[in-house]
């Protein structure tokens, strides 16, 4: 269906897609006020999930990528129980800790041929197959930020303990989304594994993380358009800057959210930041009446 | 004459924080369809008080039963979905939110429909509880702030929008934790007025406040405490007679 994609551009196409669904997955968690990393620990469980029945047990790529989503909703449900109990700055270090653990862990045990990874992965995952998966991603995200769901979360984001007055049950909202975001990074990292062909341990380590939160946090919290713009903006960037693979293009992505943070804290999507905006391009009433 | 019945009971509730005693064996009861006052000096255990009927903080001894079930063990969300809404005393609102959103979140409970109920059904539930939001912003007299961003309200409006926030979820019992605080005179006869309607409506409230006429004016009863203890429970007149009362609030003439 996108074959008539010159093949570079489609590659393309295909890392931002999966990037979309890696941010996502850490959005909907923020979505719900929690500051978890465990997002880069999930991507490799589920990469991994796949790549090994794949390869090792011959199972069919599409049947591989559900078992990685399982092993991941599994995971995160069952590491959510502890970890959830954590709030602020300790949930993102325990979370933080959970993805070293993992992927520290499979760099150091023998079937997941440690720090060398699993090369000749079957690779079927096509533009096509990424494109329908993010839309349907993105649709239900829609669903869920117009609905009463939706205003729950936030109510959560911004006061928990209001939150929880009103009748929201926080702890099982907080539950499912742990669960459903640790599915959908496990997802996505059955698509990159299915999609490269090769998978190795040092692909999620904490760079990823950080490039995820700078995609989340420049884009804003608050609608799912705003990572998803971000996410394709920084990939054009890259792309056209000269700097990007070396190491200035840490120091880009560094300046860039520093900027963000202080002109827009809530990200550029955000309500107060457009509003801000509106406010300097209209033209001022006169004071002087 | 029928005996009252008791909506809310605390039967020798007491909280502990450390060696400190915010609580101590409370017996009090909240009758149906009541407004009941409860006053006291600052520190008294008010607020650790109403922090304990809605489930947010749970008693060292002792025990509260809601419509004549215990709470223990209760989550506070539980507890908003069998009927107990409250204010805070320091507003608890949604932040940089519009006064509609705030009210809305309230109205929680009232849907049903999941995520994949789409088109009318769901276009139908959203505007049902947005009108009862609606309905609940003018009741409080902020139609006209419908849209405006909380953030930015006076501190007695800010209260109105919880006060509306807390009906939404349309409860049996009412906590209102010195609702008229930082209001003007008029604001707070505009809360007075308040809660004779939903008294009217059948509503039972607890409400706690410093402000000597408006609960005399708006309570049934006036429990009072000191020390985290019920010195006197009356009708108004009869609490600001009592001698303990007095006490506790003014002093006696001996030191010590």
């Amino acid at each position: 269906m996108f074959e008539w994609i010159p093949a570079y551009q489609r590659f393309l196409l295909d890392v931002t897609l999966i990037d979309i669904i890696l941010v996502i997955s850490l959005l909907i968690l923020f979505q719900c006020g929690l500051f978890s990393m465990a997002t880069a620990g999930f991507a490799a469980i589920g990469g991994y999930t796949s790549a090994l029945l794949v390869t090792d047990a011959d199972w069919p790529v599409p049947l591989g990528i559900l078992a990685a989503v399982f092993v991941g909703a599994t995971l995160a449900v069952s590491f959510g129980l502890p970890v959830l109990r954590l709030r602020g700055i300790y949930l993102a270090l325990g979370s933080l800790a959970l993805a070293q653990v993992i992927v520290i862990g499979i760099a150091n045990v023998g079937f997941t041929n440690g720090v060398f990874g699993i090369s000749g992965i079957p690779t079927e995952v096509t533009t096509g197959w990424l494109v329908a998966i993010v839309a349907v991603i993105l649709l239900v995200m829609e669903l869920i930020h117009r609905s009463h769901f939706g205003r729950a979360m936030k109510a959560i984001r911004l006061d928990e303990h209001t939150a929880a007055g009103l009748g929201i049950n926080v702890f099982a909202y907080r539950m499912a989304t742990f669960g459903i975001g640790g599915a959908m990074a496990a997802m996505a990292g059955a698509l990159e594994a299915h999609r490269t062909a090769v998978i190795s341990p040092d692909q999620y380590d904490f760079g990823l993380l950080v490039v995820l939160l700078t995609y989340m946090f420049v884009g804003g919290v608050e609608h799912w358009l705003g990572p998803v713009l971000a996410t394709i903006g920084f990939r054009i960037l890259n792309e056209n800057l000269e700097f990007a693979g070396t190491d200035w293009e840490n120091f880009y992505y560094g300046s860039i959210l520093v900027v963000v943070m202080l002109l827009a804290p809530d990200g550029l999507t955000s309500r107060r930041f457009t509003q801000r905006l509106a406010r300097i391009f209209r033209r001022r009433p006169d004071l002087a009446t | 004459m029928t005996v009252p019945t008791e909506l809310l009971q605390c039967e020798g509730v007491g909280r502990r924080f450390g060696s400190v005693t915010a609580v101590d064996d409370v017996t009090l009861g909240v009758r149906s369809g009541e407004v009941l006052g409860l006053i006291g000096p600052n520190g008294a255990g008010k607020t650790t008080l109403v922090n304990l009927m809605s489930a947010y903080l749970s008693p060292t001894s002792g025990e509260i039963k809601f419509a004549g079930e215990s709470i223990a063990g209760c989550k506070p969300h539980e507890l908003a979905r069998r009927g107990i809404a409250r204010t805070y005393q320091n507003v608890c609102l949604f932040e940089q939110s519009t006064v509609l959103d705030n009210v809305l979140t309230g109205r929680h409970l009232g849907f049903q429909g999941g995520l994949w109920q789409l088109g009318r059904k769901r276009h139908r539930e959203e505007a049902r509880e947005r009108q009862l939001a609606v309905e609940l912003i003018e009741l409080l007299g902020l139609a006209e702030h419908m849209n405006e961003d909380v953030s930015a309200m006076s501190y007695g409006l800010r209260r109105r929008v919880e006060i509306a926030r807390a009906l939404a979820i349309e409860p049996q019992l009412l906590l209102l934790d010195e609702p008229t605080a930082g209001m003007t005179r008029t604001e707070s006869d505009e809360v007075g007025r308040l809660i004779g309607e939903l008294r009217a409506g059948g509503m039972t409230v607890l409400l706690i406040d410093h402000n000597v006429r408006l609960v005399s004016e708006t309570c049934d009863r006036v429990a009072v405490l000191d020390w985290g203890r019920v010195i006197a429970i009356d009708e108004p007149a009869e609490v600001w007679a009592d001698e303990r009362v007095r006490e506790a609030y003014l002093g006696t003439g001996e030191s010590g």
